[in-house]
């Protein structure tokens, strides 16, 4: 048997791995805040593993998902207690747990008491760590996020960034969780505007373009494990005494 | 199995439900006092094959994890209570609020139930109704022998009765605002109710505590923006349709696996 055929099944299953991707992608195609997930898995493919003893044989395996935080279009909804962010940063929300997570998609709601809540009921913070509480009928945010409170006075409404957003872990709801050890921090300069929110990062032209590779690609591989079915049926012939 | 199937799946479902919502905005463009619903979707649960910042064989940190996403769904659908059209009925007993408030009106079973829609009816007995017959509270009575009837930007409604040259006045119209009116229940017919959410509804006079004053001969219109639904619809149906490509592509490349063998 060869084992360049174990080549070709690593091939077509990265293949089987990208299409979830991006058909995760395209499902997300208009959640407002979403970004786009990635695979990389080429690199692994110009670095053969060379031991003596695998003869050179090249296996495709994904080496890491990324998500791509580039910045989704702004469309303007009217709708006062959306917040859409331009540039780096997100916005700090809290569990009932008292966990705390970090998410692009700002839709609120107000509580009773005037405590800004996400669509799961999470509470978004203000900077000093206690849930940002807007009472009275409107509030007016202006683009450095300074809110004007009706009876008078600002509050921030704070924006944090990471200097390595790869090590955010997605956790689905338009959330992100930052490891321990990453401390977030204050963007000092940050661009918000009210009654918009940030479209999904989703472009569907590329993701099409890349199911069609990721489709030919998965076909090629299959047509190799063919080949390889060929030459072995070949060799037993060879090999047939009689 | 190959998730994407599935994954592409939820795509669907959630632009199925957005078409939903863009259809019941579009049919209620004309409807006095509809307020127009959004539908916002969110992503689901991640499968994490690998988390990032662990430590790899060679001792570094993995800059970035394997995380793959199981496709959207539908977060919230809400009421979007932006202020609609006022247009000129010339009607005496249309009135629109210009500006936050509601409607009080009381509902069969005693509870009270809250409008925008202010396209008000005489009933037999002369109080003042919705277009179901459901009088507004506090109950206003239009005796029958009134000649004219007014209402003041405060809500002060005044007749003028056969023979009198004075008006006298009848009541006041109360309007009623919510801390968090994106939390009221839609009952259909314009009306809503309140929920926990919503806080208790504080009562006042037209034009004080944040109050939109009333304009008689008016009405409010629905907020629903054709050109926006339109646009929705177009960015939604393509949407839908991406995601079937997307199941198209994975059954082909199952089918593909199947003809190996």
């Amino acid at each position: 048997m060869s084992s360049g055929l174990y080549s070709a099944v690593s091939g077509a299953d990265t293949r089987l791995r990208m299409m979830d991707t991006i058909s995760d992608n395209l499902s997300n195609g208009r959640t407002s805040g979403f970004k786009k997930g990635g695979v990389s898995f080429e690199a692994l493919l110009e670095q053969p593993r060379r031991a003596r003893d695998m003869r050179g044989i090249d296996y495709a395996r994904i080496e890491e998902g990324f998500t791509d935080f580039s910045q989704g279009g702004l469309t303007r909804t009217g709708i006062p207690l959306q917040f859409a962010i331009e540039g780096e940063g997100f916005f700090k929300v809290q569990d009932g747990g008292g966990r705390q997570f970090y998410t692009r998609q700002a839709d609120l709601r107000r509580d009773p008491s005037g405590i800004l809540l996400t669509p799961q009921g999470m509470k978004l913070l203000g900077e000093d760590g206690q849930p940002l509480s807007f009472p009275g009928d409107s509030v007016v945010v202006d683009e450095e996020g300074m809110a004007h409170l009706p009876e008078g006075g600002q509050v921030r409404v704070p924006i944090y960034s990471f200097p390595d957003t790869g090590k955010l872990e997605r956790l689905g709801g338009g959330l992100f969780r930052a490891p321990s050890s990453k401390a977030a921090t204050l963007v000092e300069k940050p661009r918000i505007y009210q009654g918009y929110v940030e479209d999904s990062n989703v472009n569907t032209m590329h993701e099409m373009g890349r199911m069609m590779e990721c489709l030919r690609v998965f076909e090629a591989c299959q047509k190799l494990m063919k080949n390889y079915r060929e030459l072995d049926a070949k060799a037993i012939e060879i090999g047939t005494i009689g | 199995m190959i998730r994407a199937l599935w994954t592409a799946a939820t795509g669907m479902e959630t632009q199925q439900l957005n078409m939903d919502v863009i259809a019941n905005n579009l049919a209620n463009v004309n409807s006095s006092g509809f307020k127009k619903s959004r539908a916002d979707f969110q992503d689901i649960l991640y499968q994490t094959a690998k988390l990032p910042g662990t430590t790899s064989g060679t001792g570094n940190e993995t800059p970035t994890g394997i995380q793959v996403g199981l496709g959207s769904r539908v977060a919230a659908v809400q009421k979007v209570f932006t202020v609609g059209d006022i247009h000129k009925t010339e009607s005496e007993l249309d009135i629109a609020i210009e500006g936050q408030g509601f409607f009080q009106v009381s509902l069969p079973n005693g509870d009270l139930a809250y409008t925008r829609s202010g396209s008000f009816k005489k009933d037999s007995t002369g109080r003042l109704t919705t277009a179901e017959g459901y009088p507004l509270s506090p109950e206003i009575v239009i005796p029958s022998n009134a000649s004219s009837i007014s209402i003041g930007e405060s809500g002060t409604v005044e007749v003028t009765l056969d023979g009198q040259n004075t008006p006298s006045e009848v009541g006041t119209i109360e309007l009623a605002r919510f801390s968090n009116p994106a939390g009221l229940k839609s009952i259909g017919r314009s009306l809503f109710t309140e929920t926990s959410a919503t806080g208790t509804p504080a009562t006042g006079i037209p034009g004080e505590d944040g109050l939109g004053l009333l304009s008689q001969g008016f009405l409010e219109g629905s907020n629903v923006s054709i050109m926006e639904e339109m646009v929705n619809m177009i960015a939604g149906q393509r949407a839908y349709e991406v995601n079937s490509k997307a199941i198209k592509t994975a059954d082909e490349m199952m089918q593909m696996t199947n003809n190996l063998v």
